[in-house]
């Protein structure tokens, strides 16, 4: 990524809060954060568990909508969107790695990455070419037409980050991607994740528990009962 | 949207789990077998009042209530018959109910008038010759061809027929065959002499019913009105009407429950529609965390709504076509037919009953996974994805 975008923000969030309603009563979950993550950054959001981290990492994808605050990505204000309209911003800028990989398994390694391109308007040769591209990024050129069941947990969570890819999203964006690893793939999909971050310039923010894998990251989130309370804006 | 780059999406979900999409295939197969027959069964018996009927002869009968068999009207009233104006020709007819070689089969017997018989009716498959020694014999007998295979009567054998009730029977020899088939007025009956059944059955002067040909069909329905007419004030009232009203009145007890029979045919279809649902509201909870990555990968709400709409379609088109083709298959391959005994009808079909089912099978697939696909794609993404957790 070139150096002057590097400096502009990606995801600019303020003041964001969101609640769940239990029975009539009201739970915050994320309270009054506020946030500023540049293009190219690898970001690592930690916490405990119930610290808000997922969430805030749904609000930022678009697949959830925040109570109250502000939440930019690109200069858009993603919370203004219609839900057509989101669901059409999430495929063009979002790429999502979920912890248990979420492939489709009667589709080959090379389907499921095409899945994203479905909705795009190339042609079935253009979908193919760019998923196999995708795919020998990840390292699974010789995998392409196995199906999920015939891979190994860290080849499925590469197909996935291959999927995640291939629609050369503005932002990616993972959920615990290395926590049904053992740690050897752990090992592997964090440095693939540090070299697409590094080598192509792909601004990733990841949520872990692993202070291994935050270790990766380049830049430290941590929240706490749903505050920031270390790094930030 | 282009649709023909998520067939393969569609298609792929059915084959995910495929004992379970086989048994729903088959489910649905069996049931539009059963519709496309029940259906083609209803198109048989309406297409034999339209063949076989005709419009020029007449079927006189009693007016009031007695069941069809009996022997009610004088036979006096055949002569004044004769000499109404436009008929080419009467014949009398009278009904005797024999046991069959089986329990529950009967044999038909018919007492006819030898000279007048073929003036109205066609005996389709009997020689002059076989008429001829028909005519001199006065125990002798025509059978019809279906009615002797079920017996396993030959020609120039004597028969004797066994009365279904005050134990009357009927004795004779066989000295010609008519043809079966549904063009054929006495594929399943034994045509004897009148005189000679009357006297058997202590029926002498009565008969069951008069059949008669008029000089064209215009004139048929004055000449009906004018025997109504004439006997309107006899003893024994009388109701004419044409062969086509006389079979559909006769076909239509059993065409209502045919009726009654292809609503268990809709009602079948709409079990299916339980079932199917079923299916695909299984197949959708176990993809629940997929539909939630679906939806963030962009899928819209709508979107995912007609993929699952198109697996039920897809299913039902599938199995419908399977089923009513082979039910359509069999009817144009004549494998299926009425028992000998009932006859022998071919039953058939048409392209247009097949194209029915299958256009059916939509609305069937479309019902079966409306709310399951609606369920599906109105779930938040965020409840979708912890499905899996």
């Amino acid at each position: 990524m070139p150096a002057e975008l590097k400096s502009l923000p990606l995801v600019e969030i303020r003041d964001l809060q969101k609640s769940y309603f239990r029975g009539g009563e009201e739970v915050p979950v994320l309270r009054e954060i506020d946030l500023s993550i540049a293009g190219g950054e690898f970001v690592a959001l930690m916490g405990p568990s119930g610290s808000g981290k997922t969430t805030l990492l749904n609000l930022i994808a678009g697949i959830d909508r925040p109570t109250a605050g502000e939440l930019k990505i690109a200069g858009r204000s993603i919370q203004d969107l219609s839900e057509k309209e989101l669901d059409s911003w999430r495929n063009r800028s979002i790429g999502f790695i979920f912890q248990f990989y979420n492939l489709v398994p009667v589709f080959t390694a090379v389907e499921n990455v095409e899945l994203p391109l479905l909705l795009s308007g190339l042609s079935a040769p253009e979908r193919r070419e760019r998923a196999e591209a995708a795919l020998r990024i990840v390292g699974l050129g010789d995998r392409m037409h196995h199906k999920p069941g015939e891979l190994s947990g860290g080849q499925q969570q590469r197909v996935a980050i291959a999927r995640a890819l291939v629609g050369n999203p503005t932002l990616i964006l993972a959920d615990e991607p290395t926590g049904d690893l053992d740690s050897k793939s752990a090992e592997e999909i964090l440095s693939l994740m540090e070299s697409l971050n590094q080598d192509f310039g792909k601004t990733f923010i990841m949520v872990t528990h692993d202070p291994r894998a935050a270790a990766r990251a380049r830049r430290l989130v941590h929240l706490e009962k749903g505050r920031l309370v270390e790094g930030g804006a | 949207m282009n649709w023909p780059r998520f067939v393969p999406l569609v298609a792929r979900q059915i084959r995910r789990n495929p004992r379970r999409s086989l048994l729903t295939f088959l489910g649905l197969a069996v049931s539009f077998f059963l519709f496309t027959s029940l259906k083609s069964l209803l198109f048989t018996m309406s297409g034999v009042v339209d063949r076989a009927g005709s419009n020029v002869t007449l079927f006189m009968r009693p007016r009031y209530g007695t069941p069809f068999y009996r022997a009610e009207i004088p036979q006096s009233y055949l002569g004044r018959i004769r000499s109404i104006p436009g008929i080419a020709g009467a014949t009398p007819y009278l009904f005797f109910i024999g046991k069959g070689r089986r329990e529950g089969q009967g044999s038909l017997v018919l007492g006819a008038e030898a000279d007048s018989i073929r003036k109205v009716r066609i005996m389709k498959g009997v020689t002059e010759e076989e008429f001829e020694a028909f005519r001199r014999e006065r125990t002798a007998a025509i059978v019809g061809r279906t009615l002797m295979d079920a017996n396993d009567w030959r020609i120039g054998q004597e028969v004797t027929v066994q009365g279904m009730g005050e134990g009357k029977s009927v004795r004779f020899w066989i000295r010609g065959d008519a043809d079966a088939g549904t063009d054929s007025n006495f594929s399943n009956v034994a045509i004897v002499h009148l005189p000679y059944l009357q006297e058997v059955t202590g029926e002498q002067g009565r008969l069951t019913f008069i059949v008669l040909k008029a000089e064209s069909a215009d004139l048929a329905p004055a000449i009906a009105g004018s025997i109504d007419d004439l006997f309107a004030n006899f003893t024994v009232p009388t109701e004419t009407i044409s062969e086509k009203s006389f079979l559909s009145t006769v076909i239509g007890g059993l065409a209502d429950a045919l009726k009654a029979i292809t609503i268990i045919g809709y009602l079948t279809l709409a079990a299916t529609v339980l079932v199917v649902a079923n299916t695909v509201a299984m197949s959708i909870r176990e993809r629940t965390t997929e539909i939630g990555m679906l939806r963030t990968l962009g899928f819209g709400k709508d979107m995912l709504l007609w993929l699952v709409l198109s697996e039920a379609v897809f299913l039902a088109v599938v199995g419908a076509v399977a089923g009513s083709g082979s039910a359509w298959g069999m009817f144009e391959a004549k494998l299926i037919h009425f028992p000998k005994d009932l006859g022998g009808l071919e039953l058939r079909s048409n392209l247009g009953l097949l194209l029915e089912s299958i256009l059916l099978s939509i609305p069937v697939g479309l019902l079966a996974g409306l709310q399951p696909a609606w369920h599906a794609s109105r779930l938040p993404i965020t409840e979708a994805l912890r499905h899996a957790d």
